[in-house]
């Protein structure tokens, strides 16, 4: 009897399974491009090519959501668990993520069925820089692209996952791999393409910008980040970035760096692709006197041509490793095509996304100590004593004068994507207070040989925390709230109609707040920490809310007294979906 | 009973002994190792381990000619492959060869390779080779065991023949204030030739990513010397003539030469004992310094504390 009874209820339940088996949509272009319009779907790392992370779903509010409880989770599995920072995609009930160690997930967004599972197969002995993570993929026409640990494009079928091509971005053997989210975009010449940089590369490499076809993912159009390199389009050579040897001494332009290993914003009103490049090297500064373009730069390009519209270099002559790879965000500020970015250096900048003018810049963490402030042109104040030194002219000849600067070069933010409201008109900034002992260091080895390094210790600015998420107005700079917490954020935000914001933290809580106080409205712990970024969208009237729990990431590479913050998070991997109980939803 | 020179424990080197005398130290860490190497201490991969198993693992760097690569057949090749073949056959064992890329720095494979795994899987090796021996990174890498010196790399010049080159080793660089001088990017001699006699070569400096293409660029003549370590050069030109080595005495305090050794996990030292044995057995035969010239390079040995 018993068993007759749990027989009926299990076929009972595959029968439901069965009815509401998702329906596998094609994602057109028109769908990205209009993504952060259409609450039914998300199909866009940002939320909206435009990446303002908000969504206009208000049925989730300030004033019903201490009522949202877990719709369902799914395990990621096996024994890889480790950082999960990527951001879901939604599209007629299925949701599309990836995992660490390169893997990817169809995901039946009803039940939290699993619908397929890839596994990319993985060279022995890659050796990723910074943990196995990866940071979401792309949706176009009946593909799922993300990319791999060793350095490839990958094109899922959506319906299947099985493998409809793979593309080499570069030799993962020369250390590169590629983990963020690709970015698909329109253009008139070429049809849709996915826009892809590169991750990691041998200390020297120069970043370049690439965009490929959708069906077989050839590229169409490359452009180097670094002066004096040549584009490509269409097979043949096309122009020159910059003038060579124009901000670079010497020969060292050849081996400048500027790699793109975080991806790009679309903004389809100005139809300009924002992509930010990383540090030059090498590493001392005092080795390459001289700007070194466009290395720690915004470049806005022409998704026609790959040609560079305009650059902004946020830390010219880097010398802390103040990357500029982080998302450049559109938004209208008072009638302005407007753009914002919150850099590595601790300074949010505010330009025109037209012309890439420089605004205005304000500091959005609470010391900065590399430079006074960022004069009328956009150029940082440098305070020359709090450059680390040169080791050849260091007073005991070993290292090169240690100083204290703040941030550290894991940046007031790192890669966490930040969020814009067009409601409240402030910007939610997951950001970090650390400083770091930085000095060049004539004596690391690699592959058993002398080569040249920097050393860095990181440490807290304040005793209580590390993390610190800020609602700033971007017309005058002004920090509306702030959240504090004890260990580093890590992850993406999101904010919504529905007056809230929604970020994860590494003590594995998914919180929302009021958006316009800052005020702590509800809190879910994960069970690991979050270092993903959330999402939602609405399904049969109901509004879901999802996030990936999973800690990992850079931070708990670096030891030190950070360590000490994050050194009792547990490992995990699972997704999460909130909503609210029906009759709890209309109030 | 071991040659003294080679007995193996960290802190014998003068340089990084913590007791007031380096030379009890020294003493006292040979008597240790004796003791050990006798009561055959149980710990993580010991040397009774290694024997049962009949394999030595062994961990080289990949793409790092001439010390190590595997070829086209998918064997490893090199003086660090062949060292480590010699080192497996005193031990009685046969060498498991596992030839993995480098990290960002030797302190990551060292993590990968020895004390904890490769983050996406593999075996740990029993013992890495070409690990740098020098006293701050010993320090900061405590949980393996550095040691059994086996070559003492160095920064060297190759010029063209006819290049006039003075004789005296601390104005060798002088040519360059007029001539062109390749270096591998990034590297110390990169760097040293950079800033050396306050910048008066900055200008003549080319720097080339990839090692190679800076001997073809010094091969061309495009360059008329090419500062780099000593194993590489002699190993790239190798049989070609028109060149000469000369080594210029370095005003720096940069580590322009360096030994190099290997590692062991920290608790697993017998291995590193038996092995430290073997490489003196090796040496004393003279069969390290055969393989070193097999592969077109000279055995320097690590210098004699």
């Amino acid at each position: 009897m018993k068993t007759w009874k749990w027989l009926a209820t299990a076929s009972a339940l595959a029968l439901t399974v069965t009815i509401s088996e998702p329906a596998f949509a094609d994602v057109s272009i028109d769908d990205v491009v209009n993504d952060a319009k259409t609450t039914a779907d998300v199909v866009s790392n940002g939320l909206g090519p435009q990446g303002q992370r908000f969504s206009p779903l208000k049925t989730i509010n300030a004033s019903n959501v201490a009522n949202l409880v877990p719709a369902w989770a799914m395990s990621l599995g096996g024994e890889k668990m480790r950082g999960q920072e990527t951001q879901p995609l939604v599209k007629d009930g299925v949701m599309y993520i990836t995992g660490s160690y390169s893997r990817a997930w169809a995901i039946d967004t009803k039940t939290g069925k699993e619908l397929w599972q890839y596994d990319a197969r993985l060279p022995e002995g890659i050796l990723p820089c910074c943990d196995v993570i990866n940071r979401g993929g792309a949706l176009i026409n009946d593909k799922f692209i993300f990319g791999t640990l060793d350095a490839k494009l990958v094109a899922l079928d959506a319906k299947t996952g099985k493998v409809v091509w793979s593309k080499k971005i570069d030799e993962f053997k020369d250390g590169f791999s590629y983990t963020a989210a690709p970015l698909i975009v329109p253009s008139k010449a070429h049809g849709p393409l996915i826009i892809n940089g590169v991750s990691g590369g041998e200390f020297g490499i120069v970043g370049r910008i690439e965009a490929r076809k959708v069906d077989d993912g050839e590229v169409v159009w490359s452009r180097p980040t670094i002066e004096g390199h040549m584009g490509m389009l269409n097979g043949k050579e096309s122009t020159m970035t910059g003038k060579k040897n124009e901000s670079w001494p010497g020969d060292l332009w050849q081996t400048g760096g500027g790699a793109t290993w975080l991806g790009g914003t679309y903004d389809p009103d100005t139809k300009l692709i924002f992509m930010g490049t990383g540090n030059p090297a090498p590493w001392n500064s005092h080795m390459r006197p001289g700007d070194n373009k466009w290395s720690c730069s915004r470049l806005a390009i022409d998704p026609e041509t790959g040609e560079i519209k305009w650059g902004f270099q946020t830390t010219p002559n880097d010398g802390w490793d103040f990357d500029g790879v982080n998302e450049v965000v559109s938004f209208d500020l008072n009638g302005t095509k407007a753009a914002a970015t919150a850099d590595r250096n601790g300074f949010f900048y505010i330009l025109n996304r037209e012309n890439g003018k420089f605004i205005n810049a304000y500091p959005f963490v609470n010391k900065i100590s590399w430079a006074k402030g960022i004069d009328k042109n956009g150029r940082p104040i440098y305070i020359p004593e709090n450059r680390p030194g040169d080791p050849t002219k260091g007073a005991d000849g070993k290292k090169g004068t240690s100083v204290f600067a703040v941030p550290s070069f894991l940046g007031g933010k790192n890669w966490m994507p930040i969020a814009y409201s067009p409601d409240t008109k402030l910007f939610y900034i997951p950001s970090n207070e650390w400083g770091m002992d930085i000095w060049n260091e004539p004596i690391t080895y690699k592959k058993g040989a002398a080569y040249l390094g920097a050393g860095f210790n990181i440490k807290p600015v304040f005793d209580d925390h590390i993390g610190s998420l800020k609602a700033i107005d971007p017309a005058t700079g002004e920090t509306k709230w702030e959240y504090k917490n004890t260990a580093p954020l890590w992850g993406g935000v999101m904010t919504t109609a529905g007056g809230l914001v929604f970020f994860g933290t590494p003590e594995g809580d998914l919180k929302a707040m009021d958006a316009a106080t800052g005020k702590q409205l509800w809190a879910f712990n994960t069970g690991s920490g979050i270092v993903g970024s959330p999402i939602t969208w609405d399904q049969d009237g109901e509004q879901y809310v999802s996030v990936v729990s999973g800690w990992g990431g850079a931070v708990p590479l670096w030891g030190g007294e950070v360590a000490k913050t994050v050194a009792h998070l547990n490992q995990g991997g699972m997704v999460w979906t909130f909503k609210l109980p029906k009759q709890l939803a209309q109030k | 009973m071991p040659n003294k020179r080679y007995c193996w424990s960290p802190g014998t080197w003068p340089w990084q002994a913590r007791l007031p005398s380096g030379g009890l130290a020294f003493a006292v860490s040979c008597l240790v190792a004796l003791i050990l190497a006798v009561s055959g201490d149980a710990s993580a991969r010991p040397l009774d381990e290694v024997r049962a198993s009949g394999e030595l693992r062994v961990v080289v760097y990949d793409d790092n000619a001439p010390f190590s690569w595997t070829d086209a057949s998918g064997v490893v090749q090199g003086v660090d492959a062949d060292l480590a073949r010699a080192l497996a056959g005193e031990l009685g064992v046969k060498a498991n060869l596992i030839a993995r890329y480098a990290g960002e720095e030797v302190d990551d494979d060292l993590r990968s390779n020895i004390w904890q795994g490769p983050r996406t899987g593999g075996l740990v090796g029993d013992v890495m080779m070409h690990v740098p021996m020098e006293r701050a990174f010993i320090a900061r890498n405590p949980l393996v065991a550095i040691s059994n010196a086996y070559y003492h790399e160095k920064i060297v010049l190759a010029v063209q023949t006819d290049a006039a080159v003075p004789t005296e080793p601390r104005s060798m660089l002088q040519p360059f204030r007029a001539a062109k001088l390749a270096v591998q990017f990034a590297t110390v001699a990169h760097y040293y030739a950079m800033f050396a006699d306050d910048g008066v070569y900055k200008a003549n400096i080319n720097p080339y990513l990839k090692f190679e293409t800076a001997v073809a660029a010094f091969r061309s003549r495009e360059n008329m010397g090419l500062l780099g370590r000593r194993a590489q050069i002699e190993a790239a030109l190798k049989g070609s003539d028109g060149f000469k080595l000369v080594e210029p005495a370095f005003d720096t305090e940069l580590r322009m030469a360096w030994t190099v050794g290997m590692a062991v996990k920290e608790n697993s030292r017998d291995t590193g004992y038996a092995v430290g044995n073997a490489l003196n057995a090796l040496v004393d035969r003279g069969e390290v310094a055969k393989i070193f010239e097999r592969h077109g390079l000279t055995h320097v040995p690590p210098p004699v504390p």
